[in-house]
C-alpha cells in the first residue's frame, strides 16, 4: 500500500503540473487569438492604443454635439 | 449567407453580389479623422486599397473616380448626409455596396438606410463587427 502511495504521488503531482503548463498555454493562445482580431500581430501597441482613444474620444464629442444641437433645436421649437 | 438575427449589424442584402478578384478596393466617406484611420487600421489587412472622403458631397465624385467595391458611409456629416450621398450614389451606380456605418443605431435609420439603397447596417461602436464582416467576404470570395 505504502509502495502505491510512494509512486502514486509524484505521478498526480507531475500531472496537475504539465495540465497547468496546458492551461497558461491555451490562455496565451486565447488572448493571442483576441489580440490579432483586433491588429496586426506587428503592429505598435501603444500607437495603436492611442489611435483607438483618439477614436472613441471623436466618437464621444460628436456625439455630445449633436445632442446639444438636438436639444438646441427642441428649444427653437417652442 | 448571414444570418442579421446572429449579429450586431444588419445586412440588408443576402446576395450580395460577391467580386472574383482578390483585391479589393474600399471608400471611407467619414467627416471623422480618427474614425477614417481606425477603419483603414482594422480592415487594413482585408483591404488593398483605400481612399477617403470626409464629407458627402464628395462621395460620389471619389466614386467615380475610384471605383471601390465597398463604400463605408458616415451618417452625419457637414454638407451632406450619409444618407443624402448613398442616394446619389445608388442613382448613378445601382450596383454600389454602401454599408452605413454610424453612431446611430435603431429601427429607423436601418430601415432609412436599406430604403436609401444601402447593402448593410453597423453601428461604430463595434469595429470588430465590421472586420468580421469583411473576413466573412474574403472566405466567400476564397470559396
Amino acid at each position: 500500500m505504502g509502495t502505491i502511495f510512494v509512486y502514486a504521488l509524484p505521478l498526480s503531482v507531475c500531472a496537475s503540473l504539465s495540465m497547468a503548463q496546458c492551461r497558461v498555454k491555451s490562455s496565451a493562445k486565447l488572448k493571442r487569438e483576441r489580440v490579432d482580431r483586433i491588429m496586426d500581430a506587428g503592429a505598435n501597441t501603444e500607437e495603436f492604443r492611442q489611435e483607438y482613444l483618439n477614436y472613441l474620444t471623436e466618437l464621444e464629442d460628436s456625439r455630445f454635439f449633436k445632442t446639444k444641437f438636438y436639444l438646441r433645436n427642441r428649444i427653437n421649437c417652442y | 449567407m448571414f444570418k442579421p438575427s446572429e449579429l450586431a449589424y444588419t445586412c440588408f442584402q443576402m446576395n450580395l453580389a460577391l467580386t472574383e478578384k482578390s483585391a479589393v478596393k474600399i471608400l471611407i466617406v467619414d467627416d471623422g479623422e480618427h474614425a477614417r484611420r481606425m477603419i483603414k487600421r482594422y480592415l487594413n489587412s482585408l483591404a488593398d486599397e483605400f481612399c477617403e472622403c470626409a464629407d458627402g458631397a464628395d462621395a460620389l465624385a471619389a466614386y467615380r473616380a475610384f471605383m471601390p467595391d465597398w463604400v463605408l458611409m458616415d451618417w452625419e456629416m457637414k454638407q451632406m448626409d450619409g444618407l443624402t450621398a448613398t442616394r446619389g450614389i445608388i442613382d448613378a451606380f445601382p450596383k454600389a455596396r454602401v454599408l452605413m456605418f454610424t453612431q446611430y443605431d435603431d429601427q429607423e435609420l436601418r430601415r432609412a438606410a436599406n430604403e436609401a439603397g444601402a447593402c448593410g447596417f453597423f453601428p461604430k461602436d463595434d469595429l470588430l463587427d465590421l472586420s468580421e464582416f469583411f473576413k466573412k467576404q474574403q472566405l466567400l470570395i476564397r470559396r
